[in-house]
C-alpha cells in the first residue's frame, strides 16, 4: 500500500512536470483527484486497514493528495511564466560584406548568355592595334577611329600588330576568339576597357559584354532574337527592343540597339530619345573581319554586338547613379548599398 | 555627325503628305536617327545624327532622298520635287580660262572647278536666308558667306569663296604645303603648317587657302569686294583629315571632305551657287566656268558572284523575291541590271562597295522590325576548359558573405614601375600598375572615419611588362583591413585555400592604416579543385583533449614534432595562445578499434614531456 502509494505520487508529479498545456493538466487532475479517480480508488481501500497502518497509510494518503493538487494548481502559472518571443526585436546579423554592382552586373549578363550556349572569354586588356582597330577593318587614321578616344603605351611598336594601347572596346575579342576556335562560334567576352573621357557619363576604365555568333547560316534574325532574350532576361518582360540602322566599321549591316525606357515606359521623356535608350552597337560580321580571323566569309555568316556593362546596368528599372565616376570612387558608404 | 533640317527646306524638295512626327519615326527606324523633334514657332527642325560612311546625308537633298525610300514603306506618299542627283546642269565649262591660271598636282585634287562672278554687291541677306540660316544654328555674316554655308547645308558640298582681286596675277598653284610654311586662316587663327598639307599658292610664295578646312585671310571677301571666285572643289581625304586633325582645326568642309565627297556633285552645287549670286548680290557669272576633273567619273557597276536573291536573303532570314529587293533598290536610284549586275548611283558610290552594303539597304528599308525574332540552331561550341571564371566568383562569394567589401580601383596609377601611357588624360592615371596595394591603401585611406571598420578585397589584373610583346595580364586578389589582426586574416586566406583545396602561402603586409595581403591567383586557379574525395565515416569514437604545450616561437616544427609522437594523433588545432604556452586540442583515432583512456596515456606522457 504505502509502495503504490509513493509511486502514484511519483508518476503524478512526474506527468505534471512535463505535461505543456492546460487540457492534459485537466486530464490528469480528473485521473488522479476526480470522483472516481486514482486516489479516490485508494481511499476505498484505507477503510479496511488496521488501525495502527491506518495512521500512517492515512498520513501518506494526505501528503500524495496535498503534493499532487499543489502541483496542479502552480503549474499553470509555470506554463504562463515562460517567455514570450517578440516578434518585433531585431535579430543578430552575421558581418555581411557586399559585392560590387560591377561584379553583380557581369554575374547577371554571362549568365543570361551561357544558358543558350555561349562561351565565356576574356582577352588582354592592353592590346596590339591590329586586334582593336586594324583587323576590324579600321585602318590607320580613319574617322571611325575618333570616337574611340585611345591610350597608347609607351612600348615599341610591333612591325605586324602595330602599336600597343588600351583596348577602347572588347570588340578585340572578336579576331581573337577567332583564332583560338573554329566556328561555330558562339562567345561572350565580358572585360575592361579604357577611353580618354571622364565626365558625368564616361569613366577613363569601364566595361563591356561582347558576343559574337558565328556559323554557316546566322542571319539578322537570330541577331534580333538573341538581343530580345537578352533584353526580356534582363530588365524583364515588359521591355520591348529595336534595332535601327547604324554605321560601325566591322559590321555590314550594323545597327544601334535601343530598349524602352523605364522612366516614361516608351512614351517618351527628358532622359530618353522619344522613349527609347540606346543600349548598345550590333551588327553582321563585315567580311573583312571574318578574313582577318581566316574564317571564309564565303562559307560562314555571323553577328556581333556590344555593350556598356555600367551603362547597361544603370538602365535596369529602379537604379539610379546619376554619376558613373560613382562606381570607380569606391566610397564605403556607396558600396554598402550593394 | 549632327544635323539639324528645317521641315520647310525639306519639303522644297520633298512633296509627302506625312507629318514630321511620321516623318521622324520612319526615318528612325530605316534610316538616320531623328534624336529629336524641335519647335520654333511653326516650323519642325529635325535634328538628326548622321553616320560617319553616310556624308550623302548631312544635307537637305541628302535627307529628303531617304524619305522618299522610306516613307511609302509606312504607307506615306513621297516624291522628290527636284532631283540633283539626276538632273543636267546646263553649264559652258573648259579646262582653261582666261581669268585664272592653274597648276594642279592631280592627286590632291579630284576635281576644281570655279566661276567667277563680277559686280557683286557684299551686304546683307535677305531675311528668309537670315532665317534658315539661324534656324540651323548659323549666324548670317553677309550675303557672298551666306551663300556659301547655305549651299553646304542644302547640298552638302562645301564651298569657299576669293576675293578674285586679292589674287595677285590671278594664279593658283594647288600643291601640298612645306613644313613650317604658314598661313592665316579667315577666323584670324596663324598656322605653322606640318607640311604635305594641301594649299593654294599665288605664285608668289604667298599661301592663299588651306584646302578642304578654311581660306586664308588676305584672299578673303569683305565688304570692298566686287568680283568673287566661286570655288567648289573635291580633295583627296586623307590629307584633308590629317590637316585637320594634326592642326586641330575641325571645321564642317573638313569632317565632309575628310569622308571623300563625289566629283559629281561639283557642278550641281556650282550651278546653283550661280543663280544664288544672281539672286542676292547682283553678280554674274563670266559665261565659262573652269572645271578640271582628275578622275573619271563612269557608271559605278557592283558584280556580284551569286544571284542578289540568294545573298540577301541567307543574311536577312527570309524569302524577299527579286522583284522585292529590286524595287527597294530602285527607290534609292540604284539600277538593278540583274541578279549579278547592279549600278550603284554615283552618290552612293563611296559608301556602297560590296554585296553586304546592299543587304543593308534592303534590309533597313524593308525594316528591321518587321523581321521575325528567333534564336540560332545548330551545334553548340566547344567549352574553353578556363577555370577562372568560376573560382573568381567563388572567391567573391565567399568573401562578400565572410564580410569583406569588393572595390573596383582603377587599373591606372600615379605612379608604379610598370608600363607608361603616351597620353595620360592626368598625372592620376598614368601608369600601368603591377600591384593592387597601392590603389587600395589609398582607398582605405580615403574611406577612414566614414564607417567603423573596412574589410576589403578585388579581383583585377596587374599588367606585368615583357620584352618587345604585350604585358602579362596576372589576376591578383587583395584583401586590406584596418582592424584584424595577423592571425584572423590569414585564417579567412586559410579558409580559401580549403574551399579551393590548394595551399596558400600568403605574403602579409602591415602598413600605418591597414594590413594587406596580395595573392597572385593564377597559379591557385590553375592547380585548384572542387573535386572533394569522401573518407568513410568511422565507426569508433575519437577522443579528444585539450594540451598546454610550451611556444618555442616556431608553431609549424612544435606541430611536427608532436605529430611524430604516434600515429594515433590524427589531427592538432590551435585553440589559443597565451604568452609562451600553446594550447592545442588533440584528436587521438584510430580506424581499426574504439580507443580507451588508457591507449592515451602514454602518449600523454611523452607530450608532457615534450611540453616541459
Amino acid at each position: 500500500m504505502r509502495e503504490k502509494l509513493q509511486n502514484l505520487k511519483n508518476e503524478g508529479l512526474a506527468q505534471i512536470i512535463q505535461a505543456t498545456d492546460p487540457a492534459e493538466l485537466e486530464n490528469l487532475r480528473t485521473h488522479y483527484l476526480g470522483k472516481k479517480g486514482a486516489l479516490a480508488e485508494i481511499a476505498k481501500e484505507l477503510s479496511r486497514l488496521e488501525p495502527e497502518e491506518k495512521k500512517e497509510i492515512g498520513q501518506l494518503f494526505n501528503d500524495t493528495k496535498t503534493a499532487i493538487a499543489n502541483a496542479l494548481n502552480s503549474k499553470p502559472q509555470i506554463l504562463n511564466l515562460k517567455p514570450q518571443l517578440d516578434p518585433t526585436l531585431p535579430g543578430i546579423k552575421p558581418s555581411a560584406g557586399h559585392l560590387h554592382p560591377v561584379t553583380h552586373a557581369i554575374e547577371e549578363i554571362s549568365s543570361i548568355f551561357e544558358k543558350i550556349g555561349f562561351v565565356r572569354v576574356r582577352y588582354p586588356e592592353v592590346e596590339w592595334d591590329w586586334y582593336a582597330f586594324e583587323a576590324l577593318n579600321e585602318p590607320q587614321n580613319h574617322p571611325a577611329r575618333d570616337e574611340l578616344e585611345t591610350f597608347y603605351v609607351d612600348a615599341p611598336e610591333n612591325s605586324k600588330l602595330g602599336k600597343v594601347v588600351l583596348t577602347p572596346h572588347t570588340s578585340n575579342g572578336q579576331v581573337r576568339e577567332m583564332e583560338r576556335t573554329k566556328p561555330p562560334i558562339r562567345m561572350i567576352n565580358i572585360g575592361k576597357c579604357y577611353r580618354r573621357q571622364s565626365d558625368v557619363s564616361h569613366t577613363v576604365m569601364f566595361h563591356q559584354f561582347e558576343g559574337l555568333v558565328i556559323d554557316t547560316d546566322i542571319n539578322i534574325t537570330h541577331l534580333k532574337g538573341t538581343i530580345d532574350y537578352f533584353v526580356k532576361q534582363f530588365f524583364g518582360s515588359k521591355r520591348q527592343s529595336r534595332l535601327r540602322p547604324y554605321h560601325f566599321q566591322f559590321t555590314e549591316p550594323s545597327f544601334e540597339v535601343d530598349v524602352t525606357c523605364d522612366i516614361c515606359s516608351g512614351k517618351g521623356c527628358k532622359l530618353c530619345k522619344e522613349g527609347w535608350l540606346e543600349l548598345g552597337g550590333a551588327g553582321m560580321v563585315h567580311p573583312n573581319v571574318l578574313r582577318a580571323g581566316k574564317i571564309d566569309p564565303s562559307k560562314y555568316t555571323g553577328f556581333a554586338f556590344g555593350c556598356g556593362v555600367e551603362r547597361t546596368y544603370m538602365m535596369k528599372s529602379g537604379l539610379k547613379i546619376d554619376d558613373l565616376r560613382l562606381l570607380y570612387g569606391n566610397d564605403i558608404r556607396f558600396l554598402n548599398q550593394f | 555627325m549632327q544635323i539639324l533640317i528645317p521641315d520647310s527646306w525639306l519639303r522644297e524638295y520633298l512633296d509627302t503628305e506625312a507629318t514630321p512626327k511620321q516623318i521622324q519615326h520612319a526615318l528612325s527606324l530605316c534610316g538616320p536617327s531623328v534624336e529629336r523633334l524641335h519647335k520654333k514657332g511653326d516650323e519642325y527642325i529635325y535634328d538628326i545624327e548622321v553616320t560617319t560612311n553616310r556624308v550623302d546625308m548631312m544635307s537637305v537633298v541628302g535627307i529628303a532622298f531617304e524619305c522618299v525610300a522610306i516613307l511609302p514603306q509606312f504607307g506615306h506618299k513621297a516624291r522628290l520635287k527636284k532631283d540633283p542627283y539626276l538632273e543636267k546642269v546646263k553649264l559652258v565649262t573648259s579646262k582653261k580660262v582666261d581669268y585664272l591660271t592653274v597648276t594642279l598636282d592631280k592627286s590632291l585634287c579630284y576635281r576644281f572647278s570655279t566661276a567667277l562672278i563680277k559686280n557683286v554687291k557684299v551686304g546683307k541677306s535677305l531675311e528668309w536666308l537670315v532665317t534658315r540660316l539661324e534656324l540651323v544654328g548659323m549666324r548670317s555674316l553677309n550675303n557672298v558667306v551666306d551663300i556659301s554655308n547655305y549651299l553646304m547645308h542644302e547640298l552638302g558640298q562645301p564651298v569657299h569663296t576669293f576675293d578674285y582681286d586679292k589674287i595677285i596675277d590671278h594664279k593658283m598653284i594647288v600643291r601640298e604645303s612645306r613644313k613650317g610654311e604658314k598661313l592665316i586662316t579667315l577666323d584670324n587663327k596663324s598656322h605653322t603648317l606640318p607640311g604635305g598639307d594641301i594649299v593654294i599658292e599665288d605664285g608668289s610664295g604667298k599661301l592663299i587657302d588651306l584646302c578642304g578646312i578654311m581660306g586664308g585671310l588676305n584672299s578673303a571677301v569683305d565688304d570692298q569686294t566686287s568680283n568673287v571666285l566661286l570655288f567648289v572643289q573635291t580633295y583627296e581625304p586623307s590629307h584633308i583629315r590629317k590637316t585637320s586633325m594634326s592642326l586641330s582645326h575641325r571645321t564642317s568642309a573638313a569632317e565632309l571632305f575628310e569622308k571623300n565627297l563625289p566629283t559629281e556633285n561639283v557642278l550641281p552645287t556650282l550651278e546653283s551657287g550661280m543663280k544664288l549670286f544672281d539672286q542676292l548680290t547682283g553678280g554674274h557669272a563670266d559665261k565659262t566656268v573652269l572645271d578640271i576633273l582628275n578622275i573619271s567619273e563612269g557608271p559605278t557597276v557592283l558584280k556580284l558572284s551569286s544571284p542578289l536573291t540568294e545573298f540577301v536573303n541567307k543574311r536577312l532570314g527570309i524569302n524577299l523575291s527579286f522583284s522585292e529587293i529590286s524595287k527597294i533598290l530602285k527607290s534609292l536610284e540604284f539600277v538593278v541590271k540583274s541578279e549579278q549586275i547592279i549600278e550603284i548611283p554615283w552618290v552612293r558610290k563611296i559608301d556602297v562597295t560590296i554585296p553586304e552594303d546592299l543587304v543593308e539597304e534592303v534590309a533597313r528599308i524593308y525594316g528591321y522590325h518587321n523581321l521575325p525574332t528567333q534564336l540560332m540552331s545548330g551545334y553548340l561550341p566547344a567549352p574553353t576548359g578556363d577555370k577562372t571564371f568560376y573560382w573568381e566568383a567563388k572567391i567573391k562569394s565567399a568573401l562578400s558573405h565572410w564580410g569583406f567589401t569588393e572595390t573596383y580601383t582603377y587599373s591606372l596609377v600615379d605612379k608604379d614601375s610598370g608600363l607608361k601611357l603616351k597620353n595620360p588624360l592626368s598625372s592620376e592615371w598614368e601608369y600601368l600598375r603591377t600591384t593592387l596595394t597601392p590603389s587600395h591603401l589609398k582607398t582605405i585611406s580615403e574611406n577612414l572615419g566614414r564607417v567603423g571598420d573596412l574589410h576589403l578585397f578585388e579581383i583585377a589584373n596587374v599588367y606585368l611588362p615583357k620584352k618587345d610583346n604585350l604585358p602579362h595580364e596576372e589576376l591578383h586578389l587583395i584583401l586590406s583591413t584596418t582592424n584584424l589582426d595577423v592571425s584572423r586574416l590569414k585564417g579567412y586566406i586559410e579558409s580559401l585555400g580549403l574551399e579551393m583545396g590548394v595551399a596558400i602561402s600568403p605574403q602579409i603586409q602591415n602598413h600605418t592604416i591597414a594590413i594587406t595581403c596580395e595573392i597572385n591567383l593564377e597559379p591557385l586557379i590553375t592547380k585548384a579543385s572542387g573535386v572533394k574525395t569522401f573518407t568513410p565515416i568511422s565507426k569508433f569514437s575519437p577522443i579528444i583533449e585539450d594540451v598546454n604545450v610550451v611556444y618555442t616561437g616556431n608553431y609549424a616544427a612544435t606541430v611536427e614534432k608532436i605529430k611524430k609522437v604516434s600515429p594515433l594523433i590524427k589531427n592538432i588545432e590551435l585553440i589559443d595562445k597565451y604568452e609562451n604556452k600553446l594550447t592545442l586540442r588533440i584528436i587521438y583515432h584510430d580506424d581499426t578499434k574504439q580507443l580507451s583512456s588508457s591507449d592515451i596515456a602514454p602518449i600523454r606522457t611523452r607530450l608532457t614531456l615534450l611540453s616541459g
